[in-house]
């Protein structure tokens, strides 16, 4: 009936297989690697990047399955030379994050995140075959899961040179999904 | 509130008569080839049925039935339809600040966009869908895929 959804950052050498290092409040992005964190005391130089987010959604409640999951910007205008990567399957590993701009993927850059809900799931869920989460496979009391989550998440703010100064626009990015 | 019947008779919905059991519909699912119908009961006089004998909605709102038949589109014919499923889903949508000084809700509880009810089914080698969306308000639409 109701899913509760958490957003869980790994931060620092926290990999894929753990269980991240903080609940997050927000995904501001700054120069450290540091999870809710203040943008004004972690500035990003224009022409520089800010520290890579990496993130996985934690869904919790009642639920049959979970599927197509789909993450964009949803609102918030960017300034020029401004742009946020996003990739719904990432590997971190245990190294921490940087400000490197992310790796490409088997030769793929990491795209622009989506500024509209993308046509097919861009997050991927972890069962490798059907790309659905089945509240059987982590179940944690009889009809209910906690401890279920979408693969890894990279996000990261890009800007240029010709980034004006002072603060970026808030953005909103939304998740939509369907639950059984 | 989901609510399904079966051909024997028996129905299960998402939660009982206390109102505090939860049913998943895996147990719907565990079932499927029994089913008969499956119900959205939006409120306690609107309602969305889908027939999976023959493909047929009815839109219930206050004591008045609205019958929608597979053949009302013309585009196949319900009786060749083969290995009959349901489609049932919520789709919900939660939202994350970025750049926001208070940030987000440590938890955030979904928002629902539409529930999905209706069927999908394999006509002519080819997968059919047929659903209709419901908002939260009780309006609706049909599709076809």
């Amino acid at each position: 009936m109701a899913v509760t959804v958490y957003w869980v950052e790994f931060n620092a050498g926290y990999g894929d297989g753990s269980t991240g290092t903080a609940l997050a409040q927000s995904l501001n992005f700054g120069s450290v690697d540091l999870a809710n964190l203040t943008p004004a005391s972690y500035p990003i130089a224009a022409g520089s990047n800010g520290f890579a987010k990496y993130i996985k959604i934690h869904f919790s409640g009642s639920y049959t399955q979970i599927s197509n999951a789909k993450l964009w910007k949803s609102n918030g205008a960017y300034k020029t030379g401004e742009a946020i990567k996003f990739s719904g399957n990432y590997v971190k590993g245990t190294g921490a994050p940087t400000a490197t701009a992310l790796p490409a993927v088997s030769g793929k850059a990491v795209p622009d995140i989506a500024v509209a809900s993308p046509g097919s799931a861009n997050v991927c869920l972890p069962d490798l075959t059907t790309d659905i989460l089945k509240q059987s496979e982590h179940e944690s009391s009889p009809g209910y899961a906690s401890g279920a989550y979408s693969s890894m998440m990279a996000f990261q703010l890009q800007t240029t040179s010709s980034a004006p100064a002072g603060p970026v626009n808030t953005k909103t990015i939304s998740l939509t999904y369907d639950r059984q | 509130m989901w609510k399904a019947k079966f051909k024997d008779g028996s129905t299960l919905q998402e939660f009982d008569d206390s109102g505090k059991n939860e049913v998943l519909f895996g147990k719907v699912m565990a079932r499927v080839t029994e089913l008969e119908t499956l119900s959205i009961l939006l409120t306690s006089s609107k309602s969305f049925t889908i027939r999976f004998t023959d493909g047929r909605f009815t839109l219930s709102n206050n004591g008045v039935d609205i019958h929608i038949y597979g053949f009302d589109f013309q585009k196949y014919d319900i009786f060749k339809l083969t290995n009959i499923r349901p489609i049932y889903f919520v789709r919900e949508t939660v939202d994350f600040n970025i750049g926001a000084r208070k940030g987000l809700q440590v938890a955030s509880q979904p928002q629902i966009n539409f529930i999905a009810l209706g069927f999908q089914a394999n006509y002519e080698n080819k997968n059919i869908k047929r659903y209709l969306l419901i908002s939260p308000g009780g309006d609706s639409l049909i599709k076809d895929e």
